[in-house]
């Protein structure tokens, strides 16, 4: 079971993408559509996330609007190709009928001239502004300004010292830096009970051997992560491709604490803030700074 | 009789290890059960200029299985004629014929064959025969997001790619004329000068 699993009260078997119809584009960089057709039927009880909703809005009286009229995941994503991506970015794809018979998979946007950045903007200013209050490139965001925490927020870019950091008084006690950076065998935390993948890449604390050599710590030994917010115990894997001064405990394992309350799995979460980040309210992930030990 | 072989290319690879997966899909072996391995090469060092860390470590990769060799050591060593060379040119073992010793292993230079833990035999790449006769390549080559793999007749894939036979920390080609034809990464020159090692052994 996934640790959010075991802290919740109500279970319901949801299918995998595989066994459901999807669709998707190239998020922040590519022009392309990708369509994920259902496989397989979902085995057992499972349903797709969507199938579940549409259950429950019977229960609540709402079926016709939550799906309106009925709509079933293929129909969804026929709807989005043709009514979303064939009027706005993808006037030239095929329409949905089409494409998925062709088992393309995917479509992608023919690119005939290398594109410029703010093209337009550049030739002609007045005419093509920018989206900015003034239109222009702002080296000054009064927008920013306004937000009245120009330490955190600043209306000029400029360097932010991060909560935990390498350089106050703290670091006497946490000298060194921790990231958790994406890691191969796992999308995010999914696939982490994947046995061949993990197995190719199993959790490690990685460390430079500069800062082990300082800790007596050899490669393979099992070591304890700690800070103010929480402690761990992984085994080690000194590497140069790490810093100096830093350790990477790759994001995405699976919360799995002792009898002590000691982290087994390798959870970087334990080890990190809670506070939002003052702008994006995202988290700040890689603002910890821990101290490690041979367990 | 043409003589199959693989092509790496190390300066392509990532080092994703999605080849040495599908291997283990295809073939339906346990975790940890590799025919089929990546080498992850690093060297170099960090620089400590008075608290001002530059950088000159490297690291590069080797997708590494059965190396199908012309001269396979495996072969010579093996007491009971399981491990032969197959009417394809492939090397495989005979499992009816093999007694789980590992001679093969010691004798490999590469470390190719590996015992399946279920049947007490030896175990190792055998090219998919399945796949290669009805003219489809090994699992490994088309899983590649990189295209950093290619197999095929040896002769056309030194045409393709050329003739470099071994790269840090793989047996001179001598030992056992592999039959891999290697894309060099441009680190792997300086890996004997540089204290370059090999940074996964626990997992290969
Ligand atoms: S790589 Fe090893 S197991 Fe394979 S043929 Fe060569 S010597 Fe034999
Ligand atoms: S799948 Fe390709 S890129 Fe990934 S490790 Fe294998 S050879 Fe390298």
């Amino acid at each position: 079971m996934t640790p959010s699993a075991k802290y919740a009260d109500l279970v319901l078997p949801a299918c995998t993408q595989f066994e459901t119809w999807g669709v998707t584009d190239g998020w922040k960089y590519g022009e392309e559509v990708f369509l994920a057709p259902k496989i397989v039927d979902p085995p057992f009880e499972t349903k797709s996330d969507y199938r579940i909703c549409v259950d429950l809005s019977k229960k609540f009286g709402v079926y016709e609007q939550f799906t309106e009229g009925g709509r079933d995941e293929k129909d969804w994503v026929a709807w989005f190709v043709d009514e979303i991506y064939r009027k706005t970015r993808f006037p030239d794809m095929p329409p949905f009928r089409k494409f998925a018979a062709s088992n393309a998979g995917v479509y992608t946007k023919p690119v005939y001239e290398p594109k410029i950045a703010l093209e337009k903007f550049s030739q002609n200013p007045l005419e093509y502004p920018l989206n900015t209050p003034s239109g222009k490139i702002e080296i000054f965001s009064v927008e920013l300004f306004k937000e009245g925490q120009a330490d955190e927020i600043p209306p000029v870019a400029k360097y932010i010292r991060e909560w935990d950091n390498p350089f106050d008084e703290k670091a006497e006690k946490y000298p060194l830096q921790a990231m958790g950076h994406h890691y191969n065998p796992r999308v995010h935390s999914t696939h982490d009970n994947n046995q061949w993948t993990m197995n190719g890449f199993p959790q490690r604390v990685f460390i430079n051997p500069a800062d082990a050599s300082k800790r007596g710590i050899n490669d393979g030994d099992m070591v304890r992560i700690w800070n103010e917010r929480g402690a761990m115990i992984l085994k080690s894997r000194i590497t140069k491709r790490i810093m100096p001064g830093v350790i990477d405990i790759p994001q995405g394992a699976w919360y799995d604490p002792d009898e002590k309350g000691i982290d087994r799995g390798g959870n970087v979460n334990i080890l990190t803030s809670e506070k939002w980040t003052p702008f994006a309210k995202g988290n700040a992930q890689h603002t910890i700074m821990v101290d490690i030990e041979k367990a | 009789m043409k003589t199959y072989g693989f092509y790496i290319d190390t300066v392509n690879c990532s080092g994703c290890k999605t080849c040495q997966v599908a291997c283990q899909d295809k073939n339906d072996l346990e975790p940890g059960h590799l025919w089929r391995k990546i080498i992850d090469i690093e060297g170099g060092d960090w620089k400590n200029d008075n608290g001002v860390f530059s950088e000159y470590p490297f690291a590069y990769h080797v997708s590494l299985a059965c190396n199908h060799c012309s001269d396979p050591l495996c072969v010579q060593s093996c007491p009971t004629q399981a491990m032969h060379v197959t009417d394809i040119g492939a090397v495989d073992i005979d499992q009816d014929k093999c007694i789980g010793c590992g001679y093969c292993t010691w004798a490999c230079p590469y470390d190719a064959p590996k015992l399946d833990k279920r049947t007490g035999r030896m175990s190792k790449c055998d090219l998919c025969y399945d796949r290669i006769t009805k003219n489809e390549n090994p699992s490994c080559v088309d899983a590649c997001p990189m295209r950093a793999l290619d197999f095929g007749d040896i002769e056309v894939l030194k045409e393709k790619y050329g003739n470099t036979r071994s790269i840090f920390p793989l047996a001179s080609p001598e030992l056992t004329k592999p039959n891999i034809i290697i894309r060099p990464h441009k680190n792997s020159l300086k890996a004997s000068v540089r204290n370059a090692s090999i940074a996964n052994r626990e997992e290969l």
